[in-house]
């Protein structure tokens, strides 16, 4: 039997809205209204006989003249089926149970005379075209959904129905699975640009990030991988090739080993002890008892760690550097948090540790970190006085908390040997020479020379063929090497030095198709193409070593073989890049840092809790992967993962330390589930408050995967009221009112309303904040503390009637939806892998791996290796 | 036929003071337009100009000359004084961090996880293309801190050395960096030429699929191989001549004034000679006490003035000397004639501060001057406190007719009332 399970699986299930509307809004009480139920007749699109009859509808209006679209069409498409005959397959001819059932029951809001989005009446047949085919199945859907014809409209009856609905699914079936058939299910997709800093520092065995010059991945609506929304354009070409030289530069080291260590001294800044506060000194003092300096304000150009005696001269050479300290609170009674910041020269600063400090005790601070050329990282801390210090005088008088820095060492860039690795296995099969001569009396480190042990063109053959092994991810042939070849062959001939020789095929094999894309044949994937395919899903690079070794033996398809390799990856650190990335984009929590709260209104968000917020759903997230949990942990869990600022921010006590931690919830707590994560709460508000209408689409868009329609054209979004007079429901209630609105919004509204209970930063509220205004004071302009404002009201309704008071009552309803959940987060799974969005004739493998894991209740691993088996994955 | 007349022998011929015609023929550096095009000029001084000697009481035409814009009396018609301008949500680390968004406007400056947006010169020069032999030029006087960001975020170090600076523009380099780039931009096409044929055969093989990402990826590599020829020929043709001689650098970092000047002078042969359309300077020495007379303290300290009046006096002196310089320029910019009017009739120059209140330390209400670009000036407009300054710079840009309606904080063009 044909089954046609109202299958929800939306496109672009997590876009801003995307969803081409069947029924214009606000249109359908307009025009049912006219529609009588008087005589209709035949509507007739040619049904493989012989019968032509005028095409005339219920409307005056409507009237079909021979000169009319639909008339001509009728009449193309009769001639079309007598000269191929009654087999739809291949043909533009519509199945006369079809068309009966559109005349009678769709056709009189669907046609070309009116305002409908679709017209039915010009929708030609021909499934094979993109935009043909993405109609008709939207029209299977919303009929197989119950959602058309509306519910004010005559409905056919069930065995019409059904008989419809089986048609167009083979139909629609047949056509798709021909479709990737012949061309594959998944087209050509690139490197994204995460994608190919990875693989750049994998395939050159580098830890420089070198894609800082390639164009950010554009909002698609989509994951970036999806082939058919990327783009490549000149500026992406240039960049690409820019990295690729960035990262040759990086990966081939011939001058003398650039290690050192050196200790910060703190004689320089003595000067800094006595300055007036106004021009920035009087912040710091020598240590009254020990070694070192104490520092008073949260600042950043006193307590940089030195890389030699010039004290802002900062990072000399790139690499990995160890940064070490011994730091301790100084007259604190409470923990102190120290945190270690890198500036760079363009004014970026990054957080790169943040550590609690338990008052009376000196301890030490080490972190091992890439840093680039012309960076600084230095020492501060969080300033739980707020720059207390300038009332007092300064560090002298002060009687405050500060940070005590006895020392600080750095030391690198570290390599395990020199020349490094990633140097002597590129130049494999050169020797390469110390040099001597006068460097040494220098006592400089000295470079190295490069010898060649045969003729250039054959270094240059072996280098080439051994490099195009790991970036082209398969073994090529050697017409494939040969090109590359060539290039290199005019400098030989003008005898370049060699390094510039070997150079010119490395940066070509960079930017050709065989590095850049992934594409091929349709069918089932070689092995090669899937330790590809498997190493970027979870990986986010090329395969490894071991990978490549199964490919090559054509083991990795075997299934025992494959199930063992995902669960070796997994548990990978470097798995750590899938669920940054995936849910990064998945929950949009690459967006979490867009909007910056208002400070007046929110002062409580600082650095540290800023970038603590991302981290919680991640290592959530990840804590599902690993432990294998259930995916309703994502709708309600009875843990999270918290660091001590984090629990601060939800009322969470015993939670010491900035490492983040499992923390089992306690009773009552609202918390707990992803729409409780403050990263969710930030995402999805603006900085100054919080819309139900943004908080609910993300749950139907982005969690469930059911994006409602966007709202029609002219009207508006709502505006922030901060002052306190109306409440955001307010608005929205007004608007319910009105059918056209309330058919959409009644879905949308509801979890936004049970989230009302937490602001834009994510904190938990019983009452709206209102702004406290500003005061004024010999032109220093400060804000005053927010106000407490009106009730927050979290109770709500769900389209289908259920009461819930509170998110808690809402999570409970919101969990009836978790196969609908489940589904959504396989499919978003294949479209990340793959690189393709799902296809209608994906739709019975989801369903099947849907069904395999409903039991178990979803657990993320299994469905991660299920993903991974399936026939969407294995396949082009 | 000799097609690149040489600029010197046009000025004797004319005679100097006659108006030198615009002409495509003079410099080969010339688009093919004949109207001179629209430029940029951004200036920023990086610790403010002191409040009660800028802004005057009366707004409009007819406005008071206040001490600071008493020095710029004889060019009155010339500039536009703004009040009201800022750029939202710039405490950064430390008050000074607004230098860097100073172009760009990103929010909270040098904050952890804080990465900077593109800055307008570097918009502009993007959508402007290979018109010209340099996108941007972009100097500073003390340091490489520029306050230029490619879209990435990544600082454009600014030329500290306006010696290097002309001989760039305008002295024929040494021939061992020529050959070396030449050579590096070979490869370059060498290797986009295979990419281009492999790419090529990919998509005949495929060529039955709607694929646009091996057409992309097909056009992509011919663009980029035009684009190095282009900059190919820029690299063949000669740089133009200018009537001025090389300047020399001034080594000491206390000569702020002359160093300034100096970067300034640049600006009308760069237009002239249309080497590139955007400029930015950033005028900028914390903590050197600048050799001007009168003046004892360093100027970041100066300019936390606490209403000390002596020290007020002193910030005054360097200020009226950093106006001056704008001030020069404006002078200069108007002496040399273009078409059917002077440089300044076609660059728009935005002379200004990222800190509105240096003694207070806050980015709100910057002082903000606007001059030429063909502007109706000659008036202080006090803006509503908060617009953003980013309406401003759509304006410039729409003014240099690139077409964008937003940019960055903006929310739509500056009105002119």
């Amino acid at each position: 039997m044909h089954r046609y399970p109202p299958l929800a699986i939306p496109i672009l299930s997590f876009s801003v809205l995307v969803h081409a509307m069947l029924c214009l809004h606000g249109t359908f009480g307009v025009i049912t209204a006219l529609v009588t139920t008087g005589a209709q007749l035949p509507f007739l699109y040619g049904g493989g006989s012989s019968s032509v009859g005028f095409v005339l509808n219920n409307s005056g209006k409507r009237l079909l003249s021979p000169k009319s679209r639909i008339f001509k069409l009728a009449v193309s498409i009769l001639y079309a089926s007598c000269a191929f005959g009654p087999s739809f397959q291949a043909t533009a001819e519509q199945p006369k149970a079809l068309s009966t059932l559109i005349e009678q029951h769709c056709a009189s809001c669907h046609d070309s005379d009116t305002e409908t989005a679709l017209d039915l009446g010009s929708l030609d047949y021909k499934l094979e075209r993109v935009a043909t085919f993405a109609a008709w199945e939207k029209v299977f859907d919303r009929v197989s959904r119950g959602e058309m014809p509306p519910e004010s409209e005559e409905q056919p009856d069930e065995n019409e129905r059904s008989v419809f609905l089986n048609l167009l699914h083979d139909a629609l079936l047949k056509s798709s699975q021909m479709r990737q058939a012949k061309y594959g299910r998944a087209g050509p997709r690139r490197l994204t640009k995460l994608e190919l800093g990875y693989t750049l520092q994998d395939l050159l065995q580098i830890s420089g990030n070198v894609t800082s010059g390639v164009p950010e991945e554009s909002e698609s609506g989509s994951f970036d991988t999806v082939g058919a929304t990327q783009r490549i354009s000149a500026l992406h070409m240039e960049s690409f090739l820019g990295a690729a030289d960035e990262a040759l530069a990086l990966a081939i080291q011939l001058g003398g080993n650039p290690y050192s260590s050196h200790k910060t001294t703190y004689g320089w800044l003595k000067e800094w002890h006595e300055k007036p506060l106004n021009d920035g000194g009087s912040i710091t003092r020598e240590h009254p008892e020990d070694e070192g300096i104490v520092l008073f304000r949260d600042i950043d150009y006193l307590t940089m760690f030195h890389f030699n005696y010039n004290p802002y001269g900062g990072v000399p050479t790139e690499g990995v550097y160890r940064l070490q300290a011994e730091v301790a609170p100084f007259q604190s009674q409470k923990s102190l948090t120290v945190k270690c910041i890198v500036k760079d020269p363009s004014g970026g600063a990054r957080l790169l540790k943040a550590m609690d400090l338990k008052p009376g005790k000196k301890q030490s601070l080490e972190i091992e970190t890439y840093l680039k050329s012309g960076e600084i990282p230095y020492l501060t801390y969080v300033d739980p006085s707020k720059d207390a210090i300038f009332s007092k005088g300064g560090a002298r008088y002060y009687k405050g908390p500060g940070l005590a820095i006895h020392s600080q060492t750095v030391e690198g860039p570290l390599n395990k040997t020199w020349p490094p690795a990633s140097t002597t296995n590129l130049l494999r099969g050169i020797e390469l020479k110390r040099q001597g001569g006068l460097l040494r009396l220098f006592g400089g480190s000295k470079p190295f020379q490069t010898k060649l042990t045969q003729s250039t063109e054959e270094h240059i053959d072996e280098i080439v063929s051994q490099f195009a092994r790991l970036a082209f991810r398969r073994s090529p042939s050697r017409d494939e090497i040969q090109p590359f070849l060539e290039l290199a062959k005019p400098a030989i001939a003008d005898k370049r030095p060699f390094l510039e020789v070997m150079q010119i095929p490395l940066r070509s094999m960079l930017g050709a198709p065989s590095f850049l894309l992934f594409d091929s044949e349709p069918g089932k994937l070689d092995d090669s193409a899937l330790a590809s395919r498997l190493s970027y899903f979870l990986w986010r690079s090329m395969p490894d070593a071991e990978l490549f070794e199964l490919a090559d033996a054509g083991k990795l398809s075997d299934p025992k073989t494959l199930i063992a390799q995902v669960e070796r990856m997994l548990d990978d650190d470097k798995s750590d890049r899938f669920v940054k990335d995936f849910v990064g984009q998945w929950l949009r929590l690459y967006k979490v840092n867009v909007t910056t709260p208002d400070e007046g209104l929110y002062p409580e968000f600082d650095e540290l809790l800023s970038s603590s917020i991302p981290q919680e759903t991640e290592l959530f997230f990840s804590e599902l992967v690993h432990e294998n949990l259930s995916l309703c942990n994502l709708v309600d869990s009875d843990f999270t993962m918290l660091n001590r600022r984090l629990a601060e921010h939800y009322d969470i006590e015993g939670v010491e330390g900035q490492e983040f931690r499992r923390v089992e919830l306690p009773g009552g707590s609202p918390r707990g589930g992803v729409l409780t994560h403050a990263a969710i709460l930030k995402t999805t508000a603006n900085g100054t408050n919080t819309s139900p209408v943004a908080r609910g689409n993300f749950v139907l868009a982005n969690l469930l995967g059911t994006p409602p329609p966007p709202p029609p054209p002219n009207i508006g979004s709502i505006e922030p009221d901060t002052r306190g007079r109306t409440t955001i429901r307010e608005i929205l209630a007004a608007h319910r009112e009105m059918e056209s609105c309330n058919q959409c919004h009644r879905e949308i509204d509801p979890p936004g309303f049970a989230l009302e209970s937490f602001n834009p930063i994510g904190g938990f509220r019983t009452n709206y904040r209102i702004s406290g205004g500003e005061s004024s004071f010999f032109g220093f302009v400060s804000k005053l503390p927010p106000r407490k404002g009106p009730r927050v009201d979290s109770t709500g309704v769900t389209a289908d009637g259920q009461h819930f008071a509170d998110i808690q009552g809402y999570k409970k309803l919101l969990l009836r939806k978790k196969d609908q959940l489940a589904r959504n987060f396989i499919s978003q799974l294949i479209v990340f892998s793959t690189g393709a969005e799902i296809q209608f004739a994906d739709r019975q493998e989801i369903e099947r791996i849907l069904t395999q894991h409903q039991r178990s209740d979803y657990s993320v691993r299994d469905i991660v290796l299920s993903v991974v088996q399936s026939k969407l994955f294995l396949n082009q | 036929m000799k097609t690149s007349l040489s600029r010197r022998s046009a000025l004797r011929a004319a005679g100097i003071t006659v108006a030198l015609p615009w002409l495509e023929a003079m410099n080969p550096a010339f688009g093919a337009s004949l109207t001179p095009p629209q430029r940029s000029v951004f200036i920023c001084t990086a610790l403010g100009l002191h409040p009660k000697s800028l802004w005057p009481k009366t707004r409009g035409k007819d406005y008071e000359a206040t001490p600071y814009l008493k020095l710029l009396e004889e060019h009155r018609e010339d500039f536009t004084l703004f009040s009201g301008l800022q750029h939202e949500d710039q405490t950064g680390r430390q008050p000074h961090d607004s230098e860097m968004t100073f172009l760009t406007a990103a929010r909270k400056p040098g904050m952890g996880g804080f990465r900077n947006t593109i800055s307008i010169d570097q918009l502009a020069a993007s959508q402007l293309g290979n018109v010209t032999r340099f996108p941007s030029i972009n100097m500073g006087t003390m340091k490489t801190q520029s306050q230029s960001y490619t879209s990435g975020g990544v600082m454009i170090p600014a030329a500290t050395s306006p010696s290097k600076m002309f001989a760039e523009l305008f002295l024929n380099g040494s021939s061992k960096e020529l050959q070396a780039q030449k050579r590096k931009w070979e490869d370059g096409k060498s290797i986009l030429d295979e990419l281009g044929s492999q790419a090529k055969s990919l998509r005949r093989k495929s060529s039955v699929l709607d694929n646009h990402l091996l057409d992309d990826y097909f056009d992509s590599i011919r663009t980029a191989e035009k684009n190095i020829t282009v900059a190919q020929s820029w690299m063949d043709k000669p740089k133009p001549e200018v009537e001025a001689s090389p300047p020399r650098d001034i080594p000491s970092t206390a000569d702020i004034i002359g160093r300034a000047q100096l970067l300034i002078d640049l600006v009308p042969l760069i237009s002239q000679t249309d080497s590139t359309r955007v400029v930015t300077i950033m005028i900028q020495d914390h903590y050197v006490v600048p050799s001007i007379e009168g003046v004892s303290g360093n100027h970041h300290n100066l300019s936390h003035h606490g209403q000390d009046p002596s020290k007020i006096e002193q910030l005054q002196l360097i200020e009226s000397k950093i106006v001056e310089c704008f001030g020069s320029l404006m002078g200069k910019m108007k002496s040399k004639q273009e078409a059917d009017g002077t440089l300044l009739d076609r660059t728009s120059i935005l002379f200004g501060s990222n800190l509105g209140n240096a003694n207070a330390h806050h980015a709100n209400n910057l002082p903000i001057f606007l001059a030429g670009g063909g502007f109706p000036h000659g008036q202080y407009i006090a803006k509503e406190k908060g617009t953003p300054l980013c309406n401003l710079f759509v304006t410039m840009l729409q003014r240099m007719g690139i077409e964008v309606d937003t940019f960055s904080q903006s929310t739509g063009a500056l009105s002119w009332s």
